[in-house]
């Protein structure tokens, strides 16, 4: 009976040590889980704050981008810089707005702003076309 | 003994060890208890981050969306005094890139402060390349610079900001409590390096971006306005001139062009002076533009018709207190002539007709001695008496547009209620402020105020007016090819110093509408005393009819009447 007791004890002795062994195994297990899904956080983390520091930098570079659209197509600028400087147009003058019709339908309240002959298509309607007629251009159908 | 002895030491020890562990629990209980709120400080400092989110400020458009103001990313240079270990490095490396003199450099760099800004808002390459130099004590951080993309062009209108971004004239003081936007905090964690530990974000209150103000001004309408009064600028020399572009139907301001003028990316190259909106904080003796509006009383109250006739005195007539002069001698004219030549004896021998009481009512019914209500800064109402406190000659004074003083905003408001059948609209200079992510705010409508005058009356005056433009009026130059012009010529005598009608000073203006007989635009151009010649109908109405030419085209106005075939090849 004693032999079978210490053999019963021994047993219960061997699964204790087993059962701490799988807990600890599984707790380091765990522990070392967290740390490494900890330790990825902070490194996605860091990805992340890379990322927005980048998303900022385009987005004030779109905002200058923004800007420099905005100084081109401004009507000061198209004027003064492409036509006169880059283009060597003559100073604009007069404002004129030339309406472009099909030969057919001719516009009767403004015969005299239909535009030269060959401007027009047929089936075409109404285009409007805006440009500025130099003062020095020679003379334009149309309003001067 | 001896064990007496051994006992007395032991006690001793302990005693001693008591006395040191007493007060290190009572340092501990300091620590731990009263400099506790210090310490926890310390440690949040070196481990917690507060960031300041900094809004950005809305932008201003115009009607059609196109970007008038908007803030751009730069950086703003800064030192340490106390980290800097070589001034004199500092400032060979610093001085000619920042354009800043050495002296001046140096002294602030050697300041006894914690901070010192060696330059706010440069450019963000120039602030790159000054961080590689790796200056010990000279840093950067993120700011923004508001930028007007299209240069001078309603400089004097949407105003500026100064450097902390708050608006300081036009629309960017008016609309800066809408224009500002909120700033945000966030609360996290940063590690040994500075850099923040983003899921150790604890807090965040994001910030709120400026609302955008989307504003009624045609960027092209403004640059015609502004390119035609530049030329008038040029050609005339005034000393300031103004020009209007309003829509009839709803009192929408398309262009308001003042100069001299800025560019409000270099505020700092103009004197102050030339930052003024005159259109709408500067008033003036209207002179004869203002025979219009005592004529549309006479009109509506019946006092008068188209075809009566009065004797101008040939040109001179005794009045109390004065001579009225005209500038021909004139015998007997219709009231339509009347207008049409600019008679001042006649327009007061109409204005007798009426009478004072009348004659004040309308003028205030038109808008007039009070604030028109533009969403713009600076505004003033003018000088109008009350019809009690008008003299003997007031009745010769004011129906000629003397005795009162008027905004150039104020004679584009009424005149377009005479061009749109007698309604008098509410000036709008600001159509909608909407949020950041295009959720409306606020809207402004277009806003009639009161019936002033009828439509018939309205019709009526309108023939007279022209008359004003055709063959024997006094502005023949303010004709458009193609489209009948209704407006009125003003050569205003300005008081000089002597505080007696100059002649020499003058006011010179001229506004009207088009097409006559169905307006779209009111347009005033008006040169304060230009020279050499200074007369409205030569001074101011050519550049009335450019751009009316142009806007009416823009708008693809159709032309209401032929054109004469002479005129075809006019400008060619």
């Amino acid at each position: 009976m004693a032999r079978q007791k210490n053999s019963g004890g021994k047993h219960a002795n061997g699964g204790f040590v087993k059962n701490l062994t799988l807990f600890a195994v599984i707790g380091v297990t765990v522990a070392l889980a967290y740390l490494w899904q900890h330790t990825q956080i902070i490194r996605t983390g860091y990805i992340i704050r890379d990322k927005e520091k980048r998303l900022a930098v385009l987005k004030k570079e779109n905002q200058c981008l923004r800007l420099r659209i905005c100084q081109l197509k401004s009507p000061r600028h198209i004027e003064q810089m492409i036509a006169q400087k880059d283009l060597r147009l003559a100073s604009t003058k007069n404002w004129q707005y030339v309406y472009l019709q099909t030969a057919g339908a001719p516009s009767a309240a403004a015969p005299s702003l239909v535009a030269a002959k060959g401007a027009s298509q047929p089936g075409k309607q109404v285009k409007k076309v805006s440009l500025h007629q130099p003062k020095d251009a020679p003379a334009a159908r149309g309003e001067g | 003994m001896i064990y007496d002895g051994a006992q007395r030491r032991i006690r001793i020890v302990f005693l001693l060890l008591f006395c040191i562990l007493s007060a290190l629990i009572v340092r501990l209980s300091y620590l731990q208890y009263v400099l506790r709120d210090a310490f926890v400080s310390k440690a949040d400092n070196q481990h917690k981050m507060t960031l300041v989110l900094e809004p950005k400020r809305g932008e201003i458009y115009d009607t059609k969306g196109r970007v008038l103001a908007l803030s751009v990313p730069t950086r703003s240079l800064f030192a340490v005094p106390g980290d800097i270990d070589s001034p004199f490095k500092v400032v060979e490396a610093l001085s000619g890139p920042l354009g800043i003199e050495k002296g001046e450099l140096f002294r602030k760099i050697t300041q006894q402060k914690t901070f010192v800004y060696l330059k706010r808002k440069v450019d963000r390459e120039l602030a790159q390349e000054i961080d590689k130099l790796k200056l010990k004590g000279v840093y950067s951080h993120e700011d923004t610079k508001r930028f007007y993309p299209k240069g001078e062009l309603l400089a004097n209108i949407i105003g500026v900001v100064n450097i902390d971004d708050d608006g300081l004239e036009g629309v960017e003081l008016f609309c800066n409590r809408y224009l500002k936007g909120t700033r945000g905090v966030r609360l996290s964690e940063k590690d040994a390096a500075g850099r923040e530990i983003i899921p150790l974000r604890f807090q965040e209150v994001p910030p709120i971006d400026g609302n955008n103000i989307h504003l009624t001004i045609d960027e092209v309408v403004q640059h015609i306005a502004e390119k035609e009064l530049d030329a008038a600028y040029a050609a005339f020399h005034p000393k300031n001139a103004s020009a209007i572009v309003m829509d009839v139907r709803t009192g929408d301001i398309l262009a308001i062009a003042n100069r001299p003028t800025f560019d409000p990316n270099n505020v700092n190259a103009a004197p102050p002076e030339n930052r003024r909106n005159y259109a709408v904080t500067d008033f003036f003796e209207p002179g004869s533009t203002f025979k219009t509006i005592t004529g549309a009383a006479a009109l509506n109250e019946g006092a008068v018709r188209l075809t009566d006739t009065f004797f101008c005195e040939n040109g001179s007539w005794k009045v109390p207190g004065k001579i009225l002069h005209d500038s021909h001698g004139y015998g007997t004219l219709t009231f339509k002539e009347i207008i049409e030549k600019s008679s001042n004896i006649g327009i007061c021998k109409v204005a007798a007709r009426l009478g004072a009481a009348k004659l004040s009512k309308y003028i205030r019914d038109f808008g007039y001695g009070a604030l028109t209500g533009i969403t713009l800064p600076g505004e003033v109402c003018g000088i109008l008496r009350p019809v009690q406190r008008w003299s003997k000659m007031s009745m010769t004074a004011i129906p000629m547009g003397q005795e009162l003083t008027v905004t150039p905003i104020q004679m584009v408001r009424a005149y377009a209620a005479i061009a749109n059948g007698g309604i008098l609209l509410k000036p709008r200079f600001i159509k909608s402020i909407v949020t950041a992510q295009g959720e409306l705010v606020k809207e402004y409508k277009p806003e009639p105020v009161r019936r002033v005058v009828s439509e018939k009356a309205t019709r009526e005056l309108i023939a007279a007016l022209k008359g004003v433009v055709g063959e024997g009026g006094t502005a023949k130059r303010a004709s458009i090819d193609g489209y009948e012009v209704a407006g009125k010529t003003g050569t205003a005598q300005k008081v000089g110093p002597d505080g007696r009608f100059s002649h020499t000073l003058y006011f010179a203006s001229f506004i009207g509408f088009v097409p006559a007989d169905n307006p779209r635009v009111v347009i005033m151009v008006c040169l304060n005393e230009p020279r050499p010649q200074y007369y409205g109908g030569v001074v101011a109405a050519p550049a009335f009819s450019e751009i009316a030419r142009g806007v009416l085209k823009y708008l693809d106005v159709q032309p209401t009447a032929q054109p004469a075939e002479t005129k075809l090849t006019k400008n060619d």
